[in-house]
């Protein structure tokens, strides 16, 4: 069976002070729309900078409101970080170099970034 | 009946956000020329009359900031380049001009023509060019997310062309529904609860039980308990997760397309390591839409909705009667029933054509879709092998 390696991505990937797009902004909003109406949510979940919301602001509110919607949601397998806990992680006092993922993930001649198992 | 067809019990749409069929897939035409990539021709004019060429330039994250708007009213000029008369045709010229109205930079503005090497998309690239890849799959809607994933889930977006909220009526079913009623199983599976679901917050306010995570599908598959439709969303953002940092998968720029890559290789991973959900299943891997980017390829009319769009929603100054498709996207169908390096062609898929899909697979004759779903083309022909491939890859996820 042929083993198609897929490089980690670089720590400086995650970033969740990013500003939330235009798309975390509307789906905050119709969750706040939607949340009202849920018969038995009484409150709003804790919202919500608006303008200058950052994507775990964003996350967070989300999670809540979804918990709301569906507390009833299966747990299932653990999901890996990609990264690891963040608080444990020493910060570079530079911004790191992004790693060149693609020149290791293949040979820049061919998509095939492949070897045989034995 | 095909005996791929014969076996298959499991269909699985993977819909990532916000890439061109050209900025992730071009490439491979140097690989196969079949596939209806880039050339190395291809270009736009930014706003100093330059000539800027589609290239193999795109970088994982870093480059598409700001977010390219891809709104009803600036994909209109990435397609027209500016042309409102009557009789104008789609020349895909307006792209870099559309990405200079941001921040009226003609550096960044080029930006918009990167497309990536094949070799920077192990898992898309082998996926193409080992299964199915579709030359002809169009966004449904030349605008945003929502509207087009609506008509993944309905086979119609009720009339909208942006972002807002919206209600389904009681006429035309989601998928979902449509599969609950007829006895069978469904699942939507979103990432996690700080990622969500998208388009359809009525029905996880109404409907919570065919919600699912990312983890239950993963467990699903290892269970060989997954339900007979299910559709899987990606990670929209940046958050902390019980364990640790979690990155962004969806590909939205400006979030690391290489998370995206190692996303679609799990889906892919949980299917094809249950042998008997493997030999059992097609999933459809696909993008709701081009998210603002370079495609060379003019979308097609395609028959009207019964809905239309009023000009103060579609920010063009016109109505819009839903008669053309959106930018195409990239899509591949992958099944051990498919012979290896299918490129599809001379035939147009849209989002609709997921629900129509599905419904004739599952349901059958089932009247009450929208025109555009009802006239949609199907493809699970694509499973035309007598017997099953035993090469399909596998991926490390390092």
């Amino acid at each position: 069976m042929r083993i198609i390696r897929v490089p980690k991505v670089p720590r400086s990937a995650f970033d969740k002070d990013r500003p939330a797009s235009d798309l975390l902004r509307h789906q905050v909003e119709h969750l706040q729309q939607i949340i009202p109406t849920v018969p038995g949510a009484r409150e709003l979940p804790r919202a919500r900078p608006r303008g200058a919301m950052s994507e775990a602001q964003a996350a967070a509110f989300i999670a809540h409101a979804t918990q709301v919607l569906n507390p009833e949601a299966v747990p299932g397998l653990p999901l890996t970080p990609v990264i690891g806990p963040t608080q444990d992680v020493p910060q570079p006092r530079t911004r790191p170099r992004p790693k060149t993922v693609g020149k290791r993930a293949a040979s820049p001649r061919h998509p095939k970034s492949t070897r045989r198992s034995r | 009946m095909p005996r791929g067809l014969d076996k298959l019990k499991h269909i699985v749409v993977l819909m990532m956000e916000n890439r061109s069929f050209d900025h992730m897939l071009g490439g491979l035409t140097a690989f196969d020329p079949r596939i209806d990539g880039l050339t190395g021709s291809q270009f736009n004019l930014d706003t100093t009359g330059k000539q800027v060429l589609a290239e193999p330039l795109a970088k994982f994250q870093g480059q598409l900031n700001p977010d390219p708007d891809h709104h009803f009213a600036a994909v209109d000029l990435q397609i027209f380049d500016g042309d409102a008369s009557a009789h104008r045709v789609p020349t895909m010229k307006g792209f870099v001009k559309s990405y200079f109205n941001q921040q009226h930079d003609v550096k960044q503005s080029r930006k918009i023509m990167y497309a990536f090497a094949p070799a920077k998309l192990p898992v898309l690239s082998n996926l193409a060019l080992e299964f199915a890849v579709f030359n002809s799959w169009f966004a449904s809607i030349p605008g945003p997310t929502l509207c087009n994933r609506a008509f993944a889930h309905y086979g119609t977006s009720f009339g909208h062309v942006g972002m807002e909220l919206w209600y389904a009526n009681k006429q035309i079913k989601s998928m979902y529904e449509r599969m609950l009623d007829e006895g069978l199983t469904s699942k939507l599976y979103y990432f996690d609860q700080a990622s969500s679901s998208l388009e359809v917050v009525n029905l996880l306010r109404d409907q919570p039980r065919i919600f699912g995570t990312y983890p239950q599908f993963l467990k699903d598959c290892a269970d060989g308990t997954l339900p007979d439709y299910s559709f899987v969303e990606p990670n929209y953002s940046d958050h902390e997760g019980d364990a640790g940092a979690l990155v962004a998968n969806d590909q939205h720029p400006d979030h690391h397309v290489g998370e995206g890559e190692r996303f679609i290789a799990s889906v892919y991973n949980a299917i094809r390591q249950n042998p008997v959900l493997w030999e059992s299943t097609a999933l459809l891997v696909t993008y709701d839409e081009h998210g603002g980017i370079f495609d060379h390829v003019p979308p097609p009319a395609c028959t009207p909705d019964q809905f239309f769009a009023q000009p103060d929603k579609t920010g063009t100054g016109q109505p819009f009667f839903f008669d053309r498709l959106g930018v195409r996207v990239p899509a591949i169908l992958i099944s051990p029933w498919i012979p290896k390096g299918t490129v599809v062609g001379g035939r147009t898929f849209e989002h609709a054509s997921i629900p129509a899909t599905v419904t004739d697979f599952f349901i059958g004759s089932f009247d009450a879709r929208s025109p555009r779903e009802k006239d949609a083309e199907t493809f699970l022909d694509l499973l035309s092998l007598t017997e099953m491939r035993t090469d399909a890859p596998l991926f490390r996820l390092s």
